[in-house]
């Protein structure tokens, strides 16, 4: 594998030309190649673009570190605008948000995470907290249902043990309370 | 014997291969219970456990009461949670036409359930008696008879009844594979048409 930065360099000449063209191979070098080949041409042309942004200390390094150069590659982008812009102050027309100096930056992105550590903590603390209660429309359902039977049941106990049974009261209270707690929804839907 | 649709019991989700339901089932359940509960002692008395079940299910006043003599074992005229989450096992396994695959996964509890006069023996009287509930074929049990069964008197205990349960569950998933292949065979003769 790392034979294939030296195959890179060494067609640096013919690939610098399709780098113009934001490093796809021409078609009248590349079409005729076999494909296993066209797609080491296609990474040895990443290999050119990173040669040509003089990453330092990039020569040599294998394939699976590829993907840190890329993201290298961006924050270099990032850094390269940064020292475009003018120190003055901000370019006219152009706005960018807590660009202003480096400290300020960093400070910007720590309490960001910062917040967004304690927002998604919170959720998390939030749904953890909802995971132990029913849903509420299970909860709906379960009581339409229980006052229904609860309903019949009572029906039966009057007919059965009679209105001033004990038992009947108990039952008759907690027909209430489940009729009490349906109105109580409905109202405040 | 049918679970009522949109019914609460009728959304519970019964695991296919251990005939059981999830905690979170389990922990919604409980609480359905205890709505029902209204006297706070953690049981069910008849009359109570008579009208959930002709809510919940197609099942008449007799098989109801059937059911109820059934899952009170001790005889004091409630039944408490876990005989309900039997119950409810139970129903939902035959509404998911799982009933060999329950009695085989919990052949103890069944058995224990189908010995209704407590002698460690059951018989084919106690087979016909649950039907409706656990859905035995007279058929399978015949042919069972004839090929296992040991004892003259045509009851088993409970070892035999779990090797019952093993031959039944066998060919319950041998039926099921052969309408498969017949589903796929008439698939392909439709579409060759």
């Amino acid at each position: 594998m790392e034979e294939e930065p030296f195959n890179a360099s060494s067609d640096h000449g013919s690939l610098g030309q399709a780098s113009g063209h934001y490093g796809l191979p021409s078609g009248r070098t590349q079409a005729t190649a076999p494909q296993p080949h066209l797609s080491m041409r296609l990474s040895e042309v990443s290999w050119s673009l990173d040669q040509q942004q003089k990453l330092p200390g990039d020569g040599g390094k294998p394939i699976s570190l590829r993907n840190e150069d890329s993201s290298k590659l961006e924050d270099l982008d990032q850094y390269t605008l940064l020292e475009l812009k003018p120190p003055g102050g901000r370019t006219p027309g152009i706005h960018l948000e807590g660009v202003d100096s480096e400290p300020e930056i960093q400070n910007e992105h720590f309490s960001e995470s910062l917040s967004s550590t304690w927002e998604s903590a919170g959720f998390r603390l939030y749904l953890a907290e909802q995971q132990k209660k029913l849903p509420l429309p299970l909860k709906e359902l379960m009581e339409t249902e229980a006052l229904e039977i609860l309903t019949k049941a009572l029906k039966s106990y009057r007919s059965k043990i009679g209105e001033n049974h004990y038992l009947t009261k108990e039952l008759q209270r907690s027909v209430e309370e489940l009729q009490r707690r349906r109105r109580l929804l409905w109202r405040s839907q | 014997m049918k679970v009522k649709e949109g019914s609460f019991v009728w959304y519970l989700y019964l695991d296919k291969i251990y005939c059981l339901l999830s905690v979170r089932n389990v922990k919604a359940l409980l609480e359905y219970f205890r709505l029902l509960d209204v006297h706070h002692k953690n049981t069910l008395n008849d009359v109570l456990f008579y009208h959930f079940l002709s809510y919940v299910t197609n099942l008449k006043s007799r098989q109801i009461r059937m059911v109820f003599d059934m899952f009170d074992c001790n005889a004091v005229g409630e039944i408490g949670f876990e005989e309900f989450y039997l119950l409810v096992c139970i129903l939902l396994s035959h509404q998911n036409h799982l009933e060999e695959q329950f009695m085989y996964c919990h052949s103890r509890h069944v058995f224990r359930l189908l010995d209704i006069n407590g002698e460690q023996r059951i018989g084919k009287v106690n087979f016909h008696l649950y039907r409706f509930l656990f859905n035995i074929r007279n058929e399978r049990l015949k042919e069972f008879f004839q090929d296992f069964h040991s004892s003259e008197d045509r009851r088993l205990n409970y070892n035999e009844f779990k090797i019952y349960t093993i031959f039944a569950n066998e060919k319950s998933k041998e039926k099921q594979r052969e309408r498969m292949k017949e589903d796929k065979r008439n698939r392909f003769r439709s579409q060759l048409k």
